[in-house]
């Protein structure tokens, strides 16, 4: 098993005194390369709070992350944005498509950032895959839910990142476009290996996830590997 | 930082022009704000630097000479040798042979000189009628000179003219008249042109050398005097005169320097009232870009980016803008300010005058001040984690526990919604507070420049009428010029407009002192007088030779120069405006013509002239003193001889003084005109308006100046205040625009919980009359009071007597330019927000209440 | 059954050819009086939309809706809005609270509207029945997700509505919360008989209504 990210002691606190809130309160975590690991819990339970840390989009209180051997709690905002932009892979529940840019230049967006040029065939086969082949040159505003999230996970996968982080990425889709999704994304990690860490309500993809994380009221839950009971919520 | 290498610029500027075209409405109000502001930059640097010029250009025509140096008494050896040195660019030669020797042109220094054109360019002495002498005998001469010898303007007439050679020696030619051009009131120095070939002539028959006045204009314009005497030494010259041109002194340069400051102040008001302008627009737009600006930080972008992002923004929007607002100002300057400068400095403002300097500043200015506003309203967050953004965007109302239970109603919850924005709406305040300022101090000073305490002080009649040949400063009065015929007073005196009427006569003569008199005078000036320290007052007057000369004579033999002044009707009371020294004025008495005033030499006490009821004998007859008066200044207009620097003068009415001497003219005429009767007035002497022979004056001329030269002085300051204005109002437009159209969201929760519209209109008026209110209540009293206690500083300074007519101020407060900016505030707040909030009501309430994109 | 709320035929389309979309695909539903209803869907199912439809808030493409005698689809907005005001009480996912007012005043907030006087002894029974009489001078930014949720409850019984829509009223609290909350309707329900209609996905606690209807792809599965 080959550890991709690891944190220790992660906490984040919000104010202070009588008024402060615990988002996450001492989280150790090993996240395995290549698997797909699903995060679960209730609202307010962390575990946006654990993403945005992990995907460097925020700093810890206390505690530790590293990935690939990086410590990025310690790294300064430029560099930061330079792990964001290489390493990191992010989908939201809202898509967060730049919505003045067209559906190509979205995707190459974190590329452009770091002034690469795309690997064409690669390009070209997530679009293909994703359906978006004929959607390049239009804007955000001209599509539908599930087309977005397409766009936005082809953003997410162009840099071949170390994390894809998912957060609730079906939360604005209806039923169908949002199980087409999740189906994209367990493609996505079984073609291309990808890391995959996903924040879902869905208990359908629950089954084919390697493993389930649980997190509630900011500490972690011990969860069972590759097994949901009816009970459990 | 080698992981920042990759950084990406290109993608930054794709970005910002993106953005651009996604928002229009706001792209377009930025553009116009910084073309705004590059405009008032152009404007504002365009006025000081004309005026600078002008200035300049004022001490220059004072000097005489557009040359750098001009050195004088020159051999042709020593001209050439200096002629041809390094540091000299280029030089014009005058070669004259001796100077007019006139008495009457005893005031100024009038060059008998061959005809140069080059040389006459450079002193502006190129007849404008007639031409340049060609041929023997011709001779061209300035009006002023034509004036004083009380000749006609008119080529062809023969001038019999006396002069002195370089030796002094004096000579007697004839000439005819082949060309004038208006001469400068405060040149003492001008040329007559003759011929080469006379000019060699006349040297001839006097036997002397020619003397060369040496013109040079240097590669550098800095340090003349340390230029000229390096000149002088390095040629091993000697003893050699020279003057340095006053446009060039540093002292002069930088009394016009100071004097454009005031200007650049200006300058400073329009870069803050810029900066805020755009900084209101991008900090109300703030949440949007700071979504923007998570997501793509989040995406990857370094805060390097995100800075770079921002300036090309408004780099992008100042492309377009700067260049058309400075084009656009340079318009609206070249229209406007001729009129201007031309009141302030009297000079007519030409294009050869203006520099580049001005629009290179206006393109900086403009462009930094609109990329200041753009950065600074968000750059504190480049640096920021993307979490953190979106925790400042999502974050919760916090205030404080209220005590009472309010009623919930339009007006209560008008109330409590005045919290957000509330950086652009002091942002749109500060610039209301400045342009409140700019335009109430302009209105101010403005109002103050009372033409009538100028009219008062500067011109006691109506109207003047003076013979040409002392209307200048330098000009010794022609007796024998009477360019005022007894026929043109007559008429003059019967026109049925004519409320009063009075004349000036003078004639010089000397005469003998008795001993009282004699005694009198010298004791005065022997006594010591603690205003000069403790000299006696004979000490005081040490740098007048001229006239301890006079002084001297009188003491010793008794002789002593006077001019006999000849007064009449309304002139009088100008002569009584001074104080009576000793005796008293009794009008029926004097008009007998037996009486004389004596005018004493100062205003103080003592007398320093004949005392009361002493005799004095005149051109045969005897007269008694009635009163001794002061001495006066103004009137009449022009000087009298040099010999009569020392003069003990006596008034008398005019009848009398034609009965002492007939020939004598009348020097000055003065008119004070019925209320109404100006127009017809105008129509009557419009024939001697047009004669040369005799210049009038109006107090109406005068005063139309005045009032332009204040207008000039404040236009600048006016116009600004004005623009400024204007950015205020689209700062408080933007702030309202942004408050109503972005809480759709907002509206449609209150409509959702059962708001009637009209209760959201009432709730919205509401808060237009607060926000009002509190701009109003803000700006205006600390308006007032600026102006109130920083104007009375300002007239107790040296800053305001700067310009020449400064002193013709009564200072007036009036509040009025803050009362109209109040109304309009008013207006706005109340008519717009109705406007926005109809554009808010198009979409249903579900549909506002969705979270946008 | 007596029926407070009546809808026909509701359809609501959004769109047109490629991108139309079918949020509510006929409709027919009735809601009994005093009694507490769930509307169960997943995401996407049209059950806000219905809600919105119920509410006033939105106007169907088809179909009708009665409330009482009145036909909602005819009111002008003006209208609707004040027959909203009297007539309906909302209690959304987020709260929706006004951040200026205080609670108290939140709470009388559509019967101030409304020119009416609060039965301030009706509403204090509700505020000690839901926990929050400490906290009446306080802001909406001051108090957790849960006090917020209960004086949006507070406010929408306060006026005593025919029917209160309650959209997600758990959906941005933790589990005890929740459980706290549903329960708290449930009793409102009963001691007041007030006709309240919640959607949710969330089966757990739809189960704790009085009756649960099914809704997918814009139309009603099961009743």
């Amino acid at each position: 098993m080959e550890v991709i990210a690891k944190t220790k002691g992660l906490k984040k606190y919000y104010g202070e005194g009588a008024g402060m809130v615990k988002a996450l309160d001492g989280i150790d975590l090993e996240i395995e390369k290549g698997k797909f690991t699903m995060i679960v819990g209730t609202s307010g339970s962390g575990k946006t709070t654990f993403l945005n840390l992990l995907g460097g989009q925020d700093r810890p209180t206390e505690g530790s992350i590293c990935v690939e051997s990086t410590r990025i709690d310690t790294l300064p905002e430029a560099e930061l944005a330079v792990y964001r932009r290489n390493k990191v892979g992010f989908i939201y529940q809202n898509f967060n498509l730049i919505p003045m840019l067209t559906v190509e230049e979205n995707i190459l967006f974190p590329l452009d950032m770091g002034n690469e040029k795309p690997d064409q065939d690669f390009f070209e086969e997530l679009v293909e895959t994703l359906g978006l082949a004929d959607r390049l040159s239009a804007l955000p505003g001209e599509l539908s839910g599930g087309q977005k999230q397409q766009a936005a996970i082809a953003r997410a996968l162009i840099t071949r990142p170390s994390l894809v982080l998912a957060d609730e990425p079906t939360g604005n889709l209806d039923r169908r476009s949002g199980q087409n999704v999740l189906g994209l994304l367990k493609m996505m990690n079984q073609r291309y290996h990808q890391t995959m860490v996903i924040i879902t309500h869905d208990l359908d993809i629950a089954q084919t996830a390697d493993r389930i994380i649980r997190i509630e009221d900011g500490k972690l839950w011990e969860g069972r590997e590759n097994n949901v009971s009816a009970g459990q919520r | 930082m080698s992981v920042l290498d990759n950084d990406n610029r290109v993608v930054c500027l794709r970005l910002a022009q993106r953005m651009i075209r996604a928002n229009r409405v706001r792209s377009f109000f930025l553009c116009l704000s910084a073309l705004l502001v590059a405009l008032l930059y152009t404007i504002v640097f365009y006025t000081s630097d004309s005026v600078h010029s002008s200035y300049l250009l004022q001490d220059q025509i004072e000097y005489g000479s557009t040359s750098h140096i001009v050195f004088t008494g020159l051999s042709q050896h020593q001209a050439d040798r200096i002629s041809s040195c390094d540091v000299v660019d280029s030089s014009v030669e005058l070669h004259s042979v001796g100077t007019l020797g006139d008495e009457l042109l005893e005031y100024r220094n009038i060059y008998l000189a061959a005809a140069d054109a080059d040389y006459a360019q450079t002193v502006s002495a190129v007849p404008e009628e007639g031409h340049m002498p060609r041929e023997e005998g011709e001779i061209a001469l300035d009006t002023m000179t034509l004036d004083s010898l009380g000749l006609p303007h008119r080529t062809g007439i023969p001038i019999e003219l006396n002069w002195l050679d370089v030796e002094g020696k004096e000579h007697s030619s004839q000439f005819i008249l082949c060309g004038f051009w208006s001469g400068e009131n405060i040149h003492t120095e001008s040329c007559a042109w003759i011929s080469p070939e006379e000019a060699e002539k006349l040297r001839q028959e006097s036997g002397t050398g020619e003397s060369i006045t040496l013109g040079v204009t240097l590669w550098k314009s800095g340090d003349l005097n340390e230029q000229a005497e390096k000149i002088i030494t390095d040629l091993g010259l000697g003893e050699v005169d020279f003057s340095t041109n006053l446009s060039y002194n540093s002292a002069r340069m930088e009394t016009a320097d100071s004097r454009t400051v005031s200007y650049l102040i200006i300058a400073v008001f329009v870069m803050a009232g810029g900066f805020l302008l755009i900084y209101n627009i991008m900090a109300i737009s703030l949440n949007d870009r700071l979504s923007l600006l998570s997501s793509m930080k989040a995406l990857g972008m370094t805060p390097q980016q995100a800075g770079l992002f921002t300036s090309l923004y408004s780099l992008q929007l100042s492309i377009p803008a700067v260049p058309a607002g400075v084009i656009l100002g340079f318009t609206v300057f070249y229209r406007l300010a001729p009129g201007i400068v031309e009141g302030y400095t009297g000079i007519r403002l030409e294009l050869g005058m203006l520099h580049v300097w001005p629009a290179v500043a206006a393109v900086l200015g403009a462009v930094l001040t609109a990329w200041a506003g753009c950065f600074f309203s968000s750059f504190r967050m480049n640096g920021w984690m993307p979490a953190r953004i979106q925790t400042f965007l999502n974050q919760e109302y916090h205030g404080k526990r209220r005590r009472k239970r309010e009623r919930i109603t339009a007006w209560s919850m008008a109330k409590r919604t005045l919290s957000a924005g509330k950086r652009s709406f002091a942002t749109a305040i500060c610039t209301l507070l400045l342009a409140s300022l700019l335009l109430g101090s302009s209105y101010i000073r403005y109002i103050s420049y009372d033409e009538n305490y100028y009219a008062d002080e500067m011109y006691i009649s109506d109207y003047s009428f003076v013979d040409a040949s002392c209307d200048g400063e330098y000009q010794r009065y022609n007796e024998k010029a009477g360019n005022i015929t007894d026929e043109m007073a007559r008429k003059i005196r019967s026109y049925p407009e004519v409320e009063a009427y009075g004349e000036f006569l003078t004639h010089e003569v000397d005469l003998m002192a008795d001993e009282t008199l004699r005694r009198t005078v010298v004791d005065f000036y022997n006594e010591i007088d603690s205003y000069y320290g403790n000299m006696t007052r004979r000490e005081s007057m040490s740098s007048q030779p001229g006239w301890l000369e006079g002084l001297d004579t009188m003491e010793e033999t008794g002789k002593y120069r006077s001019v006999l002044v000849g007064a009449e009707g309304m002139v009088m009371d100008y002569v009584l405006f001074y104080d009576v020294l000793d005796g008293s004025f009794d009008p029926k008495k004097f008009a007998t013509g037996n009486y004389v005033l004596s005018v004493g030499a100062s205003s103080e006490e003592g007398v320093s002239s004949a005392p009361a009821g002493s005799k004095v004998e005149i051109g045969g007859r005897t007269f008694t003193v009635m009163a001794a008066i002061a001495e006066w200044g103004i009137v009449p207009a022009g000087r009298n001889s040099m010999s009569a620097e020392f003069s003990l003068n006596y008034v008398m009415p005019a009848d009398t003084l034609r009965e002492l001497y007939p020939e004598t003219n009348i020097r000055q005429i003065m008119v004070d005109i019925k209320d109404d009767g100006e127009l017809r007035f105008e129509e009557e002497i419009a024939g001697i308006r047009e004669d040369e022979g005799v210049a009038v004056h109006s107090r109406r001329d005068e005063t139309e100046k005045f009032r332009q030269s204040a207008a000039s002085e404040v236009a600048v300051g006016m116009f600004s205040g004005i623009l400024l204005l204007g950015i205020s109002i689209l700062g408080f437009v933007n702030v309202i625009m942004t408050k109503v159209l972005t809480r759709g969201r907002e509206f449609a929760l209150y409509q959702s919980l059962g708001m009637e519209r009209g209760q959201i209109r009432k709730m919205v008026l509401y808060e237009g009359l607060i926000e009002a209110a509190v701009s109003l209540i803000v700006t205006l009293p600390l308006a007032a009071a600026g102006l109130w206690y920083g104007m009375q500083i300002y007239y107790n300074s040296n800053f305001a007597y700067i310009s020449s007519n400064d002193w013709a101020v009564i200072y007036e407060y009036s509040p009025l330019p803050l009362v109209i900016i109040a109304l309009v505030i008013l207006l706005l707040f109340l008519v717009l927000p109705q406007i926005f909030l109809g554009m808010t009501e198009q979409e249903s309430v579900v549909e506002r209440m969705r979270y946008r994109e | 059954m007596d029926a407070v709320l009546k809808a026909a035929g509701l359809k609501k389309y959004y769109g047109k050819g490629e991108a139309l979309v079918k949020a509510l695909d006929g409709v027919d539903l009735e809601i009994e009086r005093g009694k507490f209803t769930a509307i169960i869907g997943t995401s996407g199912s049209g059950k806000s939309t219905l809600l919105n439809m119920l509410g006033g808030l939105d106007t169907p493409t088809e179909g009708s809706i009665r409330i009482g005698n009145t036909e909602l689809a005819k009111l002008t907005s003006e209208e609707a809005t004040v027959f909203r005001r009297k007539q309906i009480g909302f209690i959304f996912q987020n709260y929706n609270l006004v951040p200026v007012l205080s609670v108290w005043e939140n709470i009388i907030l559509p019967i101030s509207l409304d020119g009416r006087k609060p039965d301030k002894k009706f509403i204090m029974q509700i505020i000690k029945l839901l926990g929050i009489e400490k906290k009446l001078d306080n802001l909406p930014g001051n108090l957790s997700g849960g006090q917020q949720q209960r004086v949006a409850i507070a406010r929408a019984l306060g006026s005593k509505p025919s029917i209160i829509l309650a959209d997600e009223p758990t959906g941005n609290l933790d589990t005890r919360t929740s459980d706290d909350v549903i329960g708290l309707l449930k009793t409102t329900s009963q001691k007041f008989h007030q006709t309240i209609v919640m959607i949710t996905h969330n089966p757990d606690i739809a189960r704790m209504a009085d009756r649960v209807i099914h809704i997918e792809d814009g139309r009603i599965v099961s009743q």
